[in-house]
């Protein structure tokens, strides 16, 4: 017992340390209650060409996520909360415990909150809580908009926040945050693994701003709203000396090259449009989603200015056929040159770089409220979103190949 | 006798069946009430008298944290044994149940805050709700609120 209170599963289910007779609780003002909950996930899976996420054409079962976290309600305004992650997939994560998010919040009315620390990033309907397998019908959401290869970029930001919720009596209600920080990336993590002799020394962030509006319909169920990302990334990169030599001497750089450069990805732009419609057990979600931005090299014979902009977009359609089962789809499709869909240009090695479309179909199966299996297939078509593990040789990739995936999960 | 006529002395047959089946000797015309039926609850000190299913929903997804007086917003809920929950969280919430579950694991595992306590017995949403001033409950509908108000939905 600690202060007068014991940690146990609470009636909802929730590990909390908090009185167990409601009585009590009405009662006893000294202490606040303090929440803990968590998740671990494993999977496996499986692809029938190409290595996708992990060494996939060879099965991997490196496919593990946990969390716990502590949240508190310090006073009927103040709340107080943090969580760690960590994650194994394939090289990505190879679980490094990491501060997921860690902030106050202060709700000063309901249609204005600020929080301050480590906020989950909002970016479209899902994004916040892309890492809760619980919380979602798909093993794998769409990744036209949740791009697990991106997902370092994407996860949270440091500094501030507003947020709010309000009515608007018969036309629904309205929910919102803004944002304004930095997004720390760590130059280690294997999402950002680079081939040959360079290698990765650190990302700057020199800033990250962006916002989130929803309207919530007067139909039940439906959401209709839009996101914003603006930030500007730095990537420090190195060689060793033997290369570097080897480059001064093609002319490719200049005679003082040292060895280092840099990749400015400027003017990055992210926005999606979303809609959303819960019904009864049906669940209709679709997003289309726009990345711009630039990066220049700061040695410009290495690699030439290059303008991005990337369409991205999906449908999803999920049904609960049971108390606890439910199945569902998506087609989801990037194309990494809005301009150039079909591939076609010098730019791509293969007509499949410029594309991904993905046909996928997920079943979930709830064995009670804290316990899921779920089972997940994919038809690919193109390899926009598969990191090329070899850039010299390009045979390795095949455009149309399937994606497996098992996943269970536990929360508490 | 006519078939007509002895339709209607079997459907006078019928009828004193029913009403002899009934203590009271009265016809029954109103619907008998559900286990899942639920009324609303509140403090006594609260002045309201009928919410909004808007407002309760708010209250019970936390979007709404405060009345119109200040006072913070304190919902509780049933266990899940009890079926007015699954009611209430259809006609109220607008949810299903693994729809419901969905929510609160976005907004756990996103540090936005945790579900409302859910309750074991009846008599602990009523001790809850007479105990917070600014608390909102639901029962089922045949159980006695025992000093808490009961507001109208709207």
């Amino acid at each position: 017992m600690v202060g007068g209170v014991s940690l146990a599963h609470s009636r909802s289910g929730h590990a909390q340390i908090a009185p167990e007779d409601p009585q009590e609780a009405a009662e006893d003002t000294s202490l606040p209650s303090i929440a803990i909950h968590g998740f671990v996930s494993q999977g496996a899976f499986l692809s029938t060409d190409n290595d996708y996420l992990g060494h996939s054409e060879r099965g991997s079962v490196e496919f593990l996520e946990a969390a716990v976290n502590v949240q508190t309600q310090l006073t009927d305004k103040l709340r107080v909360g943090a969580q760690l992650f960590t994650r194994d997939l394939g090289p990505i994560g190879n679980y490094a415990m990491v501060l997921d998010w860690a902030y106050l919040d202060y709700r000063w009315r309901d249609w204005l909150g600020l929080r301050a620390g480590r906020i989950k990033m909002p970016f479209g309907l899902y994004n916040e809580f892309a890492d809760v397998d619980a919380a979602r019908l798909p093993i794998l959401l769409p990744q036209s908009v949740y791009s697990i290869v991106d997902r370092d970029f994407l996860l949270a930001q440091t500094g501030t926040a507003i947020y709010g919720s309000t009515p608007l009596t018969v036309a629904g209600g309205i929910d919102y945050q803004a944002f304004g920080g930095t997004v720390f990336v760590d130059a280690n993590s294997s999402a950002l693994v680079v081939n040959g002799p360079v290698e990765l020394d650190s990302v700057d962030t020199k800033y990250a701003a962006g916002g989130q509006l929803f309207w919530r319909a007067p139909l039940p169920g439906l959401r209709l709203g839009g996101s914003y990302l603006r930030t500007n990334l730095d990537f420090h990169f190195s060689t060793d000396a033997a290369t570097a030599a080897a480059l001064v001497a093609t002319g490719m750089v200049p005679p003082d090259f040292d060895g280092t450069f840099t990749y400015d990805y400027r003017n990055i732009n992210l926005a999606v449009g979303s809609v959303e419609l819960a019904r009864g057990d049906w669940l209709l979600s679709a997003e289309y989603s726009r990345w711009m931005f630039d990066v220049v090299n700061s040695v410009p014979m290495l690699l030439p200015e290059i303008e991005v902009d990337s369409e991205r977009f999906y449908g999803m359609l999920a049904y609960r056929l049971t108390d606890q089962l439910e199945a569902g789809t998506y087609y989801s499709v990037v194309f990494a040159d809005a301009g150039d869909r079909d591939g076609k240009s010098d730019r791509f090695t293969e007509s499949h770089r410029a594309y991904q479309k993905d046909l996928a179909v997920s079943t979930r199966f709830d064995v009670n409220d804290f316990w899921l299996w779920k089972l997940e297939a994919h038809y690919m078509d193109g390899t926009a979103e598969v990191l090329d593990p070899d850039p010299m040789d390009h045979d390795d990739l095949a455009r149309h190949w399937g994606f497996f995936l098992v996943k269970t999960t536990v929360t508490f | 006798m006519t078939g007509a006529a002895r339709i209607g002395m079997l459907m006078s047959l019928l009828l004193a069946a029913q009403l002899a089946d009934r203590p009271d000797g009265h016809a029954s015309t109103v619907r008998e009430a559900r286990d899942d039926d639920f009324r609303v609850i509140v403090n006594p000190a609260n002045r309201a008298r009928a919410l909004s299913r808007g407002f309760v929903r708010g209250a019970y997804l936390k979007k709404a944290t405060a009345w119109d007086d200040g006072e913070a917003i304190h919902p509780v809920g049933l266990s899940k044994r009890f079926a007015a929950r699954e009611r209430f969280a259809r006609e109220v919430l607008n949810k299903t149940p693994s729809q419901l579950r969905a929510y609160w694991n976005q907004q756990i595992f996103s540090g936005k805050g945790v579900p409302p306590p859910e309750l074991d017995s009846e008599a602990a949403v009523i001790a809850y709700v007479l105990h917070h001033r600014g608390a909102v409950g639901y029962l089922p509908a045949s159980v006695d609120p025992a000093g808490a108000a009961v507001v109208a939905l709207e």
